[in-house]
């Protein structure tokens, strides 16, 4: 496997080269430092571009190609990435050894043609198509509370600070009131101009052929971003715990912890190993001792969020089994702090970390993910996340464990309560 | 040891039967590093009334057990703990139960014989006790919990229990909050004795491994273990009728936008076809007629009557398909007259046909490259067909138009229940 990232005039581009796959697989990103206002625009335009462009004006039109293509795999997501935001293009499909000479760049100029040729007349996008995908944004963003456990964690967020952390990934009403066909399609124009632009492509590949990229990528000024992806968080109150309540069956459990001042290393690795022995996964202290001890649970999760450099605990839960879960977390926090885990529980993390790392070679996309969470100054390469990983102590972890605070609890209280069928 | 060449996929599988009954099959790749291993039992919700193994009468175990059981088998007598013992290697351990097998895997790159071995025997030793019975109650109430309230889950399962009659298929895999609590450690060792004899299960490794040590593994493994002679297993078959046990339902959800829900209940007994055209057949119908490459999805997201495509999906018992349709929209009674007016009208041409069949092939060099996936298939084709598809590029190319057309022309788009998913308050 080999990796190179060429400087273009207008893009980056990174190259891996490597026989392993049946497919190939492109990322195209664009990139800007976030702004709450401008994400419901970003959302917009991303569901606009992939769902109607110039050559294939109609959503099935775009479905046939994909098809005739030999199922050509097309996708986007908008996302937050801490400082920025980023909309990002997905391609997957069959090496053309597998289906028809000539497909592999019939296949990129497919999606090409999606992104750079827009379905767009008079400077404006096409005002029938435009509404349509207005109202399904519009749709997103109101029904967030139909996934309870997506909306628990907004809510966490939006208690804990007021800063990117918390702005809404779906956006916001107020803001998709103002957009119309005509003003997205002036910051369809900055995005070009402005975003910066990073194109990943892996699989078997001949690089003289990508010239293609360059024909539809132009005039973009390359702006150099000097501050980095990670966020410092802006608390708004010292109030610990927050409640709302749902007619559900179930109770959702949201809790964020802040550190204080980890290192980079800390952040990294310490935190990382911190988090899956406290609640990784089935063998976690919180898994053992909630779940399968306490019978308070189904699922029990802790995860890290490097960017923000904060971690989230998960849980469903009945509404009056609240205190008590809260008390058997407080208890296993303290045992960490304690240094009460044993030298088999950090080898068993650092295993399954290290498994999670090779992992990653076994996947094409992941491979991307490697590469560009590397560029944008996440988390570092494979080989190095193998080598630091080794050299987590037990002293390390203890002294992250006591910079680790709970900075919010979040429940969504399920109001049904069927208490009347665990008499049985 | 057979070994066969899974055609155009650059890929084969070696399958051995031993003697107690187990079988294998092995998919190497080479060029990853994980490993994934299944090991499965025929058995799911919908086995639910059988005569357990040395009794003779017939009896009937409550809703729920085939899935409460996969928790419960992690439960060992020592008192180790398998996410423990897996964890070691840094390797994923985990089971899942459906309305027709249960499974139980692991995924990892190192020990992997050790690891295998383990299955094996973690699976194949029950210690159930009143305590740890009752201890898992509270942890499966939360698990059902959670797809009660899940609006994309439940929905579903209320639309299966309405559209059957006697096929236990229409009891969710969970079963109840009510249900759970009756089951007790008897229930659960009459369900394992019956079902987790090695002749009504399998063994399937994708990945990278060698097959000649996988295989002997497993053999070694067994040799030392003793079980009865095989009998084939009683199990109660249902004369279910082809109609649907209520036409229409509504359920209140906490949700925006209200959903409806269609099932075409299908009778598949004498198509003349095998089960896996009339899946493909199905699946290439639905979406071209409901699809994002429909006509009609277009025009109901131009007549605001959709905004997000429609899904579907279908179920197969021996003797019925079920397809099931999903949408959100404001406007119920309209979306439901368009997709009946739509079904009933057969245009599809052949060169849209050929399309999907392009898709097809398209789609199982895609399922090759990816090691969960290829396990996957080897499961469906075991639990639904007994047998291994080999040659599943030529199962596309050699898919039939004029079958296509005879099969759908054929289908009753009459007899379907409906699920009105509203809004609560």
């Amino acid at each position: 496997m080999k990796y190179q990232k060429i400087v273009k005039d207008n893009y980056n581009l990174h190259i891996i080269n490597t026989d392993k796959f049946k497919t190939i697989n492109v990322r195209i990103n664009f990139k800007r430092k976030i702004k709450k206002e401008e994400i419901t625009i970003r959302n917009l335009l991303n569901d606009l571009l992939i769902n109607t462009s110039k050559k294939y004006p109609t959503s099935r039109d775009i479905e046939i190609e994909t098809e005739d293509l030999y199922n050509v795999g097309v996708g986007s997501t908008p996302y937050k990435s801490g400082n920025y935001h980023i909309i990002s293009f997905r391609e997957s499909f069959l090496d053309e050894k597998y289906t028809e000479k000539g497909m592999n760049e019939k296949s990129i100029e497919f999606l090409l043609e999606l992104i750079f040729n827009p379905n767009v007349k008079d400077k404006k996008f096409d005002k029938e198509y435009f509404d349509l995908i207005k109202k399904t944004v519009e749709d997103d963003i109101s029904s967030i509370k139909d996934n309870p456990g997506k909306y628990s964690l907004i809510k966490l967020f939006e208690s804990m600070d007021d800063g990117p952390l918390s702005y809404r990934s779906c956006g916001y009403l107020k803001d998709l009131k103002k957009i119309n066909e005509e003003n997205i399609y002036e910051y369809y124009k900055s995005v070009l101009k402005e975003d910066v632009i990073d194109i990943f492509i892996i699989g078997n590949i001949n690089e003289k052929k990508l010239d293609i990229f360059d024909k539809y990528i132009k005039n973009n000024n390359k702006i150099e971003y000097k501050e980095s992806h990670f966020i410092e968080l802006n608390p708004i109150n010292d109030e610990l715990e927050v409640k709302e309540s749902i007619t559900n069956n179930q109770s959702k459990l949201a809790m964020g912890f802040t550190t204080d001042n980890l290192t980079d290393f800390e952040l990294k690795y310490v935190l990382a190993l911190y988090s899956l022995i406290l609640g990784g996964g089935p063998n976690s202290k919180l898994f053992q001792n909630v779940r399968e001890k306490n019978s308070l649970c189904y699922y029990i999760n802790t995860s890290i969020a490097v960017l923000s450099k904060i971690m989230t605990l998960t849980a469903g839960i009945n509404s009056k089994d609240y205190k008590k879960t809260i008390e058997l977390i407080n208890i296993e926090l303290d045992k960490m702090k304690k240094g009460e885990f044993t030298t088999k529980d950090i080898e068993d993390a650092r295993k399954i970390y290290i498994n999670g790392c090779n992992e990653i070679y076994d996947a094409p996309m992941a491979i991307i993910n490697n590469y560009l969470s590397s560029e944008y100054g996440g988390l570092d390469l494979v080989e190095k996340r193998l080598r630091e990983i080794k050299k987590v102590t037990k002293k390390d972890i203890v002294s992250v464990a006591n910079k680790v605070n709970i900075n919010k609890i979040f429940l969504l209280e399920g109001t049904l309560n069927n208490e009347k069928e665990k008499t049985k | 040891m057979k070994k066969k060449k899974l055609n155009k996929l650059d890929l084969d599988i070696y399958e051995e039967t031993l003697d107690n009954g187990l079988r294998i099959f092995v998919i190497p790749k080479n060029d990853v590093n994980n490993v994934y291993a299944t090991f499965t039992t025929n058995y799911g919700s919908i086995q639910n009334e059988f005569v357990p193994i040395g009794e003779n009468e017939m009896i009937k175990v409550p809703d729920g057990v085939a899935h409460f059981l996969e928790h419960k088998v992690f439960e060992q007598k020592d008192g180790k703990d398998p996410f423990e013992f897996y964890s070691k290697s840094g390797s994923d351990c985990n089971a899942n139960t459906s309305n027709f097998k249960t499974t139980y895997l692991f995924v990892g790159q190192d020990n992997i014989l050790e690891n295998l071995n383990y299955l094996l025997d973690f699976v194949q030793a029950p210690y159930f006790t009143d305590e740890n019975v009752k201890k898992e109650k509270g942890i499966i109430e939360q698990e059902l919990k959670m797809y009660q309230d899940n609006p994309f889950a439940h929905p579903g399962e209320v639309l299966t229990y309405n559209s059957f009659i006697e096929h236990p298929i229409k009891i969710s895999v969970g079963g109840t909050v009510e249900s759970i609590y009756e089951i007790t450690k008897e229930d659960l060792y009459k369900c394992y004795n019956t079902f987790y004899h090695p002749s009504n299960m399998f063994v399937c490794v994708t990945g990278n491994v060698k097959p000649k040590e996988i295989i002997k593994t497993i053999k070694e493994n067994q040799k030392n273990k003793h079980f009865e002679e095989a009998k084939k297993i009683k199990i109660k078959t249902y004369n279910e009728p082809d109609n649907v046990e209520k036409k229409e339902d509504t359920i209140n959800m906490n949700i925006t936008i209200p959903k409806v829900l269609i099932s075409y209940k299908f009778n598949i007994e004498n198509t003349g076809l095998s089960k896996k055209q009339v899946s493909s057949f199905i699946s290439f119908y639905t979406n071209l007629k409901l699809g994002p490459v429909s006509l009609l999805n277009e025009r109901l997201k131009k007549d605001n009557i959709i905004t997000k495509d429609i899904v579907f999906y279908h179920i197969k018992t021996d003797k019925h398909l079920l397809l099931v349709i999903e949408a959100d929209t404001k406007k119920q009674k309209e979306l439901i007259n368009e997709i009946d007016k739509e079904f009933k009208l057969f245009n599809i041409t052949l060169k849209e046909f050929n399309r999907e069949k392009k898709v097809g092939i398209a789609s199982c060099i895609y399922m090759s490259d990816n090691i969960f996936s290829l396990n996957g298939a080897v499961m469906n084709d075991i639990i639904q067909d007994n047998k291994v598809e080999y040659n599943l590029y030529n199962f596309y190319k050699k898919l039939d138009y004029k079958d296509f057309t005879k099969f759908i022309k054929n289908l009753n788009f009459e007899n379907r229940s409906i699920l009105y998913v509203n809004p609560k308050n």
